[in-house]
């Protein structure tokens, strides 16, 4: 057994190098596919990113009566911090909503607050969803308990409510369509992987028959091809990241400027930081669907 | 040798190639199977090999029955009948020795042994200087040499010839022929199809003539009739 896999590689290693044109047709199929597969991997981290950047800016403030006390805020937090959607919920102070108010509109606090004697603001809770499409549930918990309703203001609701919804529909759209983007590139490279492979496998159905002719076992005849492919794979994997990492050179300056002030979008960090998972996930991928593919195409021509 | 009984073949729907053959080849026999294109020549080498089954009949090859033989055993039966064509059949991204040496390597044989042998047969059909040409390097005979010296490394007691000189030149032809003789010659039993009249009638062994798939004559010392 081992001197037909010792064997194999030899006649694959040979057949990869005296094939070359073919070798790199088929090297450079994989190539354009591997390629789109990152893409796809970059295009699912920016809107994660964005979308990451979006749910940061949106919140729910809960502003209470400003004669609720303290342990009632606290306790309503403590509810919310055990909801799975919830990802914080942060208090916020009579006195520290008053610092905030001078702070952003001081002409305002300079003319009006004088004229009170007490700070009229009462407890304020700010709470961050773990996704924006969490937020609509979240203010169906907070608008169906009385209890909650009964201590709060409920005029900032309705602002609330159509801000939240809108994002979380957004973001529900952006992933539709993300979903559609993936489904859609990789139907594709599995088609176009799968003739490259078909089409490399044509060439050979002449030598095919002659092996068997000679009396070669449809095994002995399928392990050079299966690892063939594979080193097809390998080497394809090796040049697409140094094509990758070029592309990605290339475009962040154009990221940069496109997103500034929006999203902090860093390509080669996510890439780098994810290149061993990544790279192991579609090497195996990719390997088992060359050799899916390559045992499917040989198939028809072993009929000798 | 080879012993065919009530043999048939038919392609579908209704193409009769090989009719209700029987016939006998003794061990060391030099056979010619003649007639003209599509009397079934090729049809019948095909089924010796195993490339085809019958539709009726009876196949034995050296006492074994292949007419109902298992896909795992083709490999097997191949390896003992040695088969040459007339295209040559070679590997074309393997050199001349690489050729000959993959017929020994799907048996399992080792390197040294491999290497041994792919050398004496090459010494026999005097081919040792061109041991590391690809095959687009070599002229037509030379090819053909090559795929004798294929066929002759697990030495086989039977050696099929499809059209082996139907590419060649008349010298070159009768090169080709002279070797098989001399194969032969050393006890291995030689089944030549051609239609190269000339050819087999300067043979002067034993010719079975095919029409439309029956055997029309067949001849201890014959000639090409047709």
């Amino acid at each position: 057994m081992m001197l037909i896999f010792l064997r194999s590689v030899r006649y694959a290693l040979q057949d990869f190098v005296r094939n070359f044109w073919l070798s790199l047709a088929t090297l450079l199929v994989m190539i354009i596919v591997l390629f789109l597969v990152n893409t796809l991997i970059g295009l699912d981290y920016a809107k994660t990113a964005l979308l990451s950047e979006l749910n940061q800016r949106i919140d729910i403030a809960l502003f209470f009566k400003p004669n609720v006390q303290e342990s009632d805020v606290k306790r309503i937090q403590t509810d919310l911090e055990q909801n799975q959607a919830v990802a914080s919920v942060v208090s916020i102070s009579p006195d520290e909503g008053m610092t905030t108010l001078k702070e952003r509109y001081p002409d305002i606090a300079e003319k009006i607050l004088p004229a009170l004697n007490e700070n009229p603001l009462g407890y304020t809770l700010r709470i961050q969803a773990r996704n924006l499409e969490d937020y609509p549930t979240i203010l169906n918990t907070i608008e169906n308990n009385s209890e909650y309703m009964s201590l709060l203001d409920a005029a900032h609701q309705v602002d609330a409510r159509a801000l939240t919804e809108s994002a979380a529909s957004a973001a529900d759209k952006i992933n539709r369509i993300a979903l559609a983007l993936a489904s859609l590139f990789l139907v594709l490279s599995i088609i176009i992987m799968f003739n490259a492979i078909r089409v490399s496998i044509y060439s050979h159905r002449d030598e095919i028959a002659v092996m068997k002719l000679v009396g070669a076992t449809n095994m002995y005849i399928r392990l050079p091809y299966v690892l063939e492919s594979v080193l097809y794979v390998f080497c394809s994997l090796v040049l697409n990241t140094f094509l990758t990492f070029f592309a990605i050179k290339f475009s962040q300056p154009l990221l940069d400027r496109m997103f500034v002030g929006i999203a902090n979008i860093q390509l080669l960090e996510y890439f780098t930081a994810q290149a061993q998972p990544i790279l192991i996930a579609e090497f195996i991928a990719m390997a088992l669907l060359s050799i899916i593919s390559t045992s499917l195409a040989l198939r028809k021509h072993l009929k000798v | 040798m080879i012993h065919l009984k009530n043999l048939t073949k038919v392609y579908p729907p209704s193409t009769v190639a090989i009719k209700d053959v029987t016939l006998d080849v003794e061990p060391g026999e030099f056979v010619s199977i003649v007639g003209q294109s599509g009397c079934g020549k090729s049809t019948l080498v095909k089924l010796l090999m195993a490339e085809e089954r019958p539709t009726e009949g009876e196949i034995v090859i050296g006492g074994w029955n292949i007419t109902h033989i298992k896909k795992r055993e083709i490999p097997v039966l191949r390896k003992q009948i040695g088969v040459i064509f007339q295209d040559f059949k070679l590997l074309p991204k393997k050199t001349a020795f690489e050729n000959i040496r993959f017929a020994l390597e799907v048996s399992g044989h080792k390197r040294r042994e491999i290497d041994k042998v792919v050398h004496q047969v090459l010494g026999l059909v005097s081919l040792r200087d061109q041991a590391h040409q690809y095959p687009n390097q070599l002229s037509g005979g030379e090819q053909q040499r090559v795929a004798i010296a294929r066929s002759l490394v697990h030495r086989p007691k039977l050696l099929m010839a499809d059209e082996p000189t139907g590419n060649l030149d008349a010298i070159t032809s009768r090169e080709i022929i002279d070797l098989l003789q001399k194969i032969n010659d050393f006890g291995t039993t030689v089944l030549l199809v051609s239609h190269d009249r000339e050819i087999v009638n300067n043979l002067r062994r034993r010719v079975i003539t095919l029409d439309h798939g029956h055997v029309i004559s067949d001849q201890a010392r014959g000639k090409y009739v047709l």
